[in-house]
């Protein structure tokens, strides 16, 4: 699904992204685990096309075809999608017309027709209980004036609706309580299938105990430092990344 | 007696044999403007709000004193130790000596302009605009203070301390902080009771790379005062301005800065605060350019006006065209005390620029009655409660003041003119 | 493609409503004299003592000189080369009679007078040039004792009102353009709402400039008498042309007690090309007096027109506890100028006043909003809310907020904010991560943006503005 070779970027001159590797198979959930100001947050950012990176080296394939090139609308038409570390502020768009118009603008792409206005309220109705979300929210203007555990829901109900084939979560756990991060991953699990892979980006364990990853990749000064299954995890909770950094970053 | 706008008067008030051929030209320049423009009216935008028709027959003539002595003993009476280095002018003319101090360099204008006319060359006059009253003051000028501070200077605060003294003074400063210098400086004008003077005061502050200056500016005139002044200020790259303005009394008090950021990465930042009683007018009128990219303005003035009192806010902020990143935020409070009193405030963008962010926010009101009610319902009688509440509308920007014993005297003196001001005293503490 | 270029690029299109009907006109002679206007009024048969209340206005008018203060770059107006006077020639009795061109013209704008008659329930006054061609609906109306009609009409018909209130909200001493006007209007629209009646629709006109060098001097009369209701609608639309056109017109509305009048205005006169050559001068006079207790007067209005518009809806709140509005969405886009805003003037006690003002700013625009607020001695507990808000897309244009604000009274309480900003980047990026096309992202921010202006147009209104702001609204949802 996603082949990420020797990938190198830099932002303001400054090299971030230092030779990445990864291969995401079709339905597999990936982790990526590091310290901060280990380039987790540029690799979401990159993928999803984001201005201000330089690619200096590499290529990153999905879906059989090679993303960079891509305008950030024309990936997420092709079915990747970023669910934001910090979800932006649209006053006065609601969510519904904001959903609207991108389900629509997606289904056009793979050539289905628009859905009317019942078919997608019932869809939305659908999948915002997925994540709990009240139709207070869904009618509000996007994330305006949300909580931060609003926010994160809100993201993964946009997930939802738009049904990627790629879910980037970047540090989704960030500033949410136990029961919020209960509720996410809820609505992150059932949304997991045979084929949607997902990259879940995160500093800490935690939400690993909630969303059980398929492969851990701990990422260090931009290059994947080690390979390893779901314990690999457990292991930096206990250890921190000092072995990787050679000093102590919890 | 020459009136204020004889063209006569001007004319030969402002030549100096001794001046060089610039300030010469300088001052030709400035009268003849003046001579043209009279004395501004309502037409005149920035004195839609302020009329100064009484001023027409008032003397240009600077007022003389033979020895300022006595003055300086009343105001280092009224203004008691402070904690600064006191620096006295009387009608605009240094008196006593000053004292040298590593990185610090004082001397009277005059002097400046016998011994070295070229270290004022391209800067006096050149910072502060020349129209209306600081033309005046340009054409007429004949003394002032040159203050010079380099990164080695480590002392106390500055004080210049303006006494008015008669009918007319034209004060005239120079600031120039060098790369990297900071500096704290307070300057009080005052006059002398039971007279009607007119000082026209120019002030010039020029801040060079990375420095720094706390500028605090206290218009305290008498019943029958009428203070004109204008402030002009030149920053270079990643200098930090910060200027707070006092108003409490004086017939009419008016104040002009004029703020331009002239290199990257600047700051600046204007607070006022006016209390204006009876029938005081104060006027502040504020222009900011970002004329350069990543600075940053914030600007907060808050006021009190009472009996028939008028207070005018004006303040502009422009952002030229090409710049980056800047961040302009202003805001206006005021406080209406009485049925009779008047406030105008005009906040003013004129952005050029697409990478920004800034605001501007004004409110006019009285005392808020929700909180005047939860203070009667803890006990505290009505008078007390509205005097508390008036009193806590302007205080943070008199907190702000970084001199200790200025602040409490400042403090002191707004509470001697609230009603019960005198009572809540305690609450200052 | 950059975002600040696809933002040029999707604000680069044309102006689709510039087309220019050829029929044959009826034109008084250039130029501007006491016998022009006797020439004007004569043509529509005035009485004398209409033709003196124009002369009056033109003997102030040759003593007074343009306004200096606005923030824009006029060229000089040559007041001897305008024509002030054009009409179709034929003069059509009935919608049936309407010159089908004419018809088709209006077609193209997007207000199919039958159809939109009909189907929308609104009565339109369309007015061509300087005549009235086509009222629709009146006998519905008049049956009601609802007076719509033409401003020619409304001074035949019914001239005690028209005297009674002519000039008593905009007098023609007021400014140079409300003399100008008061000289010369040709026509416009007149509305009288009787005591108690609640208008049962919306009451629209469409004003548009087609004759070459014929300046547009509308006066629009609307009185709201004790406890009525009206809405009424204002469009406006030019062809395109190379000369600078003028519009100078006056509008004025009256509200007496328990009345409310609320008055829409899209104006899409014609901004010049992309270069700034071209396009409508539109120097407006519009000011709403709430004569009576509790009256209400809402200016709504989507200004995407004009090279350069100078216009101030205004409201005197004198009658105790009224309220003024005013909701404004502008565009300043190429090289268009606006200065704009409103004056809220309270007189009487409790009066309130909102002012939400919405300004996008891209290519060379350059925008002003220009607002007073003042509340006198006696106007107890007065309230005022401001808030103006300046989007700017591209590094060229400018935005300018100016409010004046004077407070005569202690229980008074006034509340000004003001933000100018930039689309942020971030939010681009979240919409084009969601699918959506750098445009449609735009579109839908800006959308955002506007929203709480939009909600305030009557829904006939409100698709017309979306359209000319480029963004679909949601409603279409939920």
């Amino acid at each position: 699904m996603l082949s990420i070779k020797n990938l190198h970027a830099t932002a303001d001159g400054k090299s971030i992204l230092k030779g990445i590797n990864l291969e995401v198979p079709a339905g597999e959930v990936h982790a990526i685990m590091g310290p901060n100001g280990s380039g987790k947050s540029t690799l979401s950012h990159v993928l999803a096309g984001r201005d201000g990176y330089e690619i200096t080296e590499g290529e990153v394939i999905f879906d059989g075809e090679s993303l960079l090139e891509k305008k950030p609308e024309d990936r997420a038409r092709a079915g990747v999608f970023l669910a934001f570390q910090y979800p932006v502020e649209l006053p006065g768009v609601s969510n519904v017309y904001f959903l609207k118009a991108a389900l629509n603008a997606v289904r056009k792409s793979r050539g289905e027709d628009p859905l009317d206005a019942m078919d997608f309220m019932k869809l939305a109705r659908e999948k915002a209980k997925l994540v709990e979300l009240d139709d207070g929210l869904v009618k509000r203007a996007v994330n305006a004036g949300f909580s931060g555990g609003e926010k994160k829901r809100n993201e993964i109900f946009q997930m939802a609706m738009l049904e990627p084939k790629l879910a980037i979560l970047d540090e989704t756990d960030s500033g949410l309580d136990i029961d919020a991060l209960a509720t996410v991953s809820k609505g992150v699990n059932a949304l997991r299938d045979e084929a949607r892979s997902m990259l879940i980006i995160t500093h800490y364990q935690r939400l690993l105990d909630y969303i059980e990853p398929d492969v851990v990749h701990v990422l260090v000064n931009g290059q994947i430092a080690r390979t390893g299954d779901k314990d690999l995890a457990k292991e930096l909770e206990a250890n921190g990344y000092a072995e990787f950094t050679g000093r102590a970053v919890s | 007696m020459s009136a204020f706008l004889d063209s006569q008067g001007l004319a030969t008030l402002g030549t100096r044999e001794s001046d060089p051929a610039w300030l010469t030209a300088l001052r030709q320049e400035a009268s003849a403007g003046v001579v043209e423009s009279g004395l501004p009216t309502g037409k005149t935008e920035a004195w839609r709000y302020t009329s100064v028709r009484a001023l027409g027959n008032q003397s240009v003539a600077a007022a003389k004193t033979t020895s300022g002595n006595e003055a300086v003993a009343w105001a280092t009476e009224l203004l008691g130790d402070d904690g600064t280095l006191k620096l006295f002018l009387v009608n605009g003319v240094p008196v006593g000596d000053f004292a040298s101090v590593a990185g610090l360099s004082v001397s009277s204008l005059a002097d400046t302009l016998k011994d070295a006319p070229d270290t004022l060359q391209g800067r006096l006059g050149k910072i502060a605009h020349s129209e209306f009253f600081a033309g005046i003051n340009s054409a007429l000028f004949e003394d002032g203070l040159v203050l010079r501070v380099n990164a080695k200077y480590q002392g106390l605060p500055i004080h210049i301390v303006h006494v008015a003294d008669g009918n007319a003074s034209y004060p005239r400063l120079l600031v120039e902080v060098e790369p990297n210098g900071n500096i704290s400086i307070v300057e009080t004008y005052l006059s002398k009771p039971g007279q009607d003077d007119v000082c026209t005061a120019v002030t010039e502050v020029h801040l060079a790379d990375g420095a720094r200056l706390e500028h605090l500016r206290v218009m305290e005139g008498g019943d029958g005062s009428t203070h004109l002044g204008t402030l002009g200020v030149l920053q270079d790259r990643n200098s930090t301005y910060t200027s707070r303005s006092v108003a409490m009394g004086g017939k009419l008090s008016r104040l002009e800065i004029e703020a331009r950021m002239a290199g990257p990465g600047a700051e600046c930042n204007l607070d006022g605060m006016y209390h204006a009683i009876g029938s005081e007018h104060v006027a502040h009128h504020t222009l900011i350019t970002h004329a350069d990219s990543h600075g940053a303005s914030t600007e907060e003035y808050r006021g009190l006006i009472d009996d028939r009192a008028h207070a005018v806010f004006d303040g502009i902020i422009i952002v030229d065209q090409g710049t980056k990143g800047t961040s302009a935020h202003q805001q206006n409070h005021n406080l209406l005390l009485s049925d009779t009193a008047t406030v105008n405030t005009k906040p003013h963008l004129e952005i050029d620029s697409d990478d920004l962010s800034a605001s501007h926010g004004a409110t006019v009101g009285s005392v808020n009655p929700d909180h005047l009610f939860f203070l009667r319902a803890r006990g505290i009688d009505e008078n007390h409660a509205r005097s508390i509440l008036t009193f806590s509308f302007v205080r943070s920007i008199l907190d702000r003041i970084e001199v200790e014993a200025v602040k409490e005297r400042l403090i002191a003196r707004l509470l001697s003119r609230l009603p019960y001001g005198d009572d809540i005293a305690e609450l200052a503490k | 493609m950059s975002s600040t270029e696809q933002i040029q690029d999707r604000l680069s299109q044309d102006y689709d409503a510039g087309f220019v009907t050829d029929i044959e006109q009826d034109f008084a002679p250039p130029g501007l004299s006491e016998d022009i206007i006797r020439f004007i009024s004569a043509k529509k048969s005035e009485p004398e003592w209409l033709l003196e209340y124009r002369l009056k206005a033109y003997r102030l008018w040759t003593t007074m000189t343009e306004p200096k203060w606005a923030k824009v770059n006029v060229a000089p107006v040559d007041y001897q080369s305008i024509s002030y006077y054009a009409a179709p020639k034929e003069g059509p009795k009935s919608l049936d009679e309407v010159d089908p061109e004419i018809l088709e013209t209006f077609e193209k704008l997007g207000i199919p007078l039958h159809e939109r008659a009909a189907l929308a329930g609104v009565a339109v006054d369309a007015v061509f040039d300087s005549v009235s061609v086509a009222t629709t609906f009146k006998g519905k109306l008049s049956e009601m004792g609802v007076i719509f009609c033409s401003f020619s009409e409304a001074v035949e018909e019914h001239p005690e009102l028209v005297k009674k209130y002519l000039g008593s909200v905009v007098p023609s001493t007021d400014n140079f353009y409300a003399a100008l006007n008061a000289a010369v209007f040709t026509d416009g629209s007149f509305v009288y709402i009787p005591k108690g009646v609640r208008c049962p629709m919306e009451l629209s006109t469409y004003f548009r400039i087609n004759a070459a060098n014929t300046g547009q001097f509308e006066r629009t009369l609307i009185i709201a008498d004790e406890g009525s209701h009206v809405s009424y609608l204002e469009g406006c639309t030019a062809p395109m042309r190379d000369e600078n056109q003028l519009h100078a017109a006056v509008v004025e509305l009256v509200a007496h007690k328990d009345a409310e009048i609320k008055y829409s205005t899209v104006q899409n006169w014609y901004p010049g090309n992309k270069d700034g050559v071209g396009g409508i001068y539109n120097f407006v006079t519009k000011r709403g007096l709430c004569e009576g207790d509790r009256a209400k007067i809402s200016w709504t209005q989507v200004e995407t027109g004009s090279s350069i518009t100078w216009k101030y809806p205004s409201c005197i709140l004198k009658g105790d506890h009224s309220v003024g509005e005013f909701f404004s969405v502008a565009i300043s886009n190429n090289y268009q100028q606006a200065d704009t805003g409103t004056k809220m003037i309270h007189l009487g006690k409790g009066t309130r006043s909102t002012i939400v003002s919405k300004g996008i700013t891209a290519g060379h625009g350059q925008q002003t909003y220009r607002g007073q607020v003042r509340i006198g001695k006696n106007a107890e507990n007065a309230r005022n809310y401001t808030q103006c808000d300046s989007l700017l897309l591209g590094d060229r244009c400018g935005a300018h907020t100016i409010p004046y604000v004077e407070v005569k009274n202690r229980s008074s309480t006034l509340e000004h904010e003001a933000t100018t900003s930039k689309i942020g980047e971030d939010q681009l990026f979240y919409c084009r991560q969601r699918g959506l096309s750098e445009e449609d992202a735009v579109n839908l921010i800006v959308n955002g943006f506007c929203k709480e202006v939009l909600k305030e147009l009557p829904m006939e209104f409100a698709v017309e503005a979306q359209k000319l702001l480029e963004v679909s609204l949601e409603g279409a949802v939920g």
